[in-house]
């Protein structure tokens, strides 16, 4: 094994390493957002929103993520829809991590006990102040373990992204090995960033349940 | 924008070969993952310390990089080890790797989960060993983990669209050949993303009724 010739290709590796923590990110950003909503809709009092949010999750949790992103990367543009394919990348992630996060989130606010909206609701408190005064902080608290997790599956997930043309971590460490002919160094590489990336993630994971743990005193 | 999905039909030939490796290859992998987690569930309840830790660093390098690049690393980089052979046969061994993990984490908690004055009791009345094992341990451990291994047995039936990117002519691959022979993309993808939810779907359910005749089991 050689790996004398990886060095001179840092560079594509690191515009790899970029978009793929770029893509990741992003996705989970704005897969909270939108897996807070769906989970609202799933909890809500109103049928046809529950239906809808049932929907959601089904659907985007039944497809695998390189259907879903075939399907986005071909469909939007039929549709009238001109993004970059990092966009599309973007979009396709974020929905499927949407509906993963709705399920985690849905499980985090089942787990608060109903005494505790009823009593704020005597003390004259408002259903958003309920929400976010209440509900969301002691949801966020119990998931977070899953959501780092969750976040984990999602940065190794952002692989696929490869598939459709976006010069993520897989996708430089695809040309690497086409132009020096040596994919066995190549995708070692990607392997040893892809694991260093992951174990960092897990260790933040940790310290910020161990912080959450303290600040909160959440009774195991 | 005209959607036509009636094109599919006369590709029926090629998209029933590709639905049934994907069978194939889901069904055999999944088989190869569950019985190498399993064997390294019970090396690592077993094993010392030397066990235990090479199964841990084992576990946790198969889940920190993504499938996609394990395939790589294995089916292009492979030959220069002397590792060759069909895409079929080395994706379906890599799809058991890439779950065994996961299942091993599985079987291990359900291992943890039988209480040790069970065993005690078992050794009390003067049951040999394998009997222990297949009477008392395996059942109990088996209801605790179906609910998982239901979901991990759909983790790897998404997981498996990815062989088509080694050229395994499965589902996803055949699909993605007919849409770009007859640019009927929209179609495609959305069919192909109908059959992988049904898929899931027809799996999920078929769990819970296994868990619910298990459950009937276990209360007599």
């Amino acid at each position: 094994m050689d790996f004398s010739f990886v060095f001179s290709e840092w560079r594509v590796l690191l515009i790899g390493t970029y978009h793929t923590i770029l893509v990741s990110a992003i996705s989970l950003v704005l897969g909270f957002v939108l897996g807070l909503l769906v989970c609202l809709l799933r909890l809500s009092s109103h049928r046809a929103l529950v239906e809808i949010g049932r929907f959601y999750i089904s659907f985007f949790r039944g497809v695998p993520l390189l259907v879903q992103l075939l399907l986005i990367f071909y469909m939007l543009p039929l549709i009238g829809v001109n993004i970059s394919s990092i966009g599309a990348a973007i979009v396709g992630v974020s929905v499927v991590a949407a509906a993963y996060q709705a399920e985690i989130l849905r499980g985090g606010f089942q787990a608060i006990p109903h005494g505790q909206v009823e009593a704020a609701r005597m003390m004259g408190l408002s259903s958003r102040r309920i929400f976010a005064r209440i509900l969301l902080p002691q949801a966020l608290q119990r998931v977070t373990p899953s959501l780092v997790n969750d976040a984990i599956l999602l940065l190794k997930s952002s692989s696929l992204i490869s598939v459709v043309g976006v010069l993520d971590l897989t996708r430089a460490s695809q040309n690497i090995a086409a132009s020096s002919l040596r994919p066995m160094e190549a995708y070692l590489d990607a392997a040893i960033i892809y694991l260093f990336l992951t174990a960092l993630l897990s260790i933040a994971g940790r310290s910020l349940e161990r912080q959450l743990a303290l600040a909160g005193g959440l009774a195991r | 924008m005209n959607f036509n999905p009636g094109l599919l039909l006369d590709h029926i030939p090629t998209l029933a070969h590709g639905f049934a490796l994907t069978l194939l290859t889901w069904v055999c992998g999944t088989i190869i993952a569950i019985g190498l987690g399993f064997s390294l569930a019970v090396l690592q309840t077993l094993g010392g310390t030397f066990q235990q830790t090479a199964i841990r660093i084992y576990n946790d390098v198969v889940r920190g990089v993504p499938f996609i690049v394990q395939l790589f690393l294995v089916y292009y980089g492979g030959p220069h080890l002397g590792i060759r052979g069909d895409a079929v046969v080395i994706g379906t061994a890599m799809l058991g790797i890439y779950g065994s993990p996961y299942f091993c984490e599985v079987f291990r908690g359900g291992f943890q989960s039988v209480p040790v004055g069970y065993i005690e009791a078992g050794k009390a009345l003067g049951l040999r060993r394998t009997t222990i094992m297949m009477r008392i341990i395996l059942p109990q451990m088996l209801v605790v983990a179906l609910p998982s291994v239901v979901n991990l047995t759909i983790v790897l039936l998404k997981e498996s669209t990815v062989l088509s990117v080694i050229t395994v002519p499965e589902l996803t691959y055949q699909v993605s050949g007919i849409s770009s022979d007859t640019f009927a993309f929209a179609e495609c993808f959305l069919i192909l993303a109908l059959v992988y939810w049904a898929l899931v779907e027809i799996t999920m359910i078929a769990g819970q009724r296994a868990e619910r005749s298990v459950m009937k089991f276990m209360q007599r």
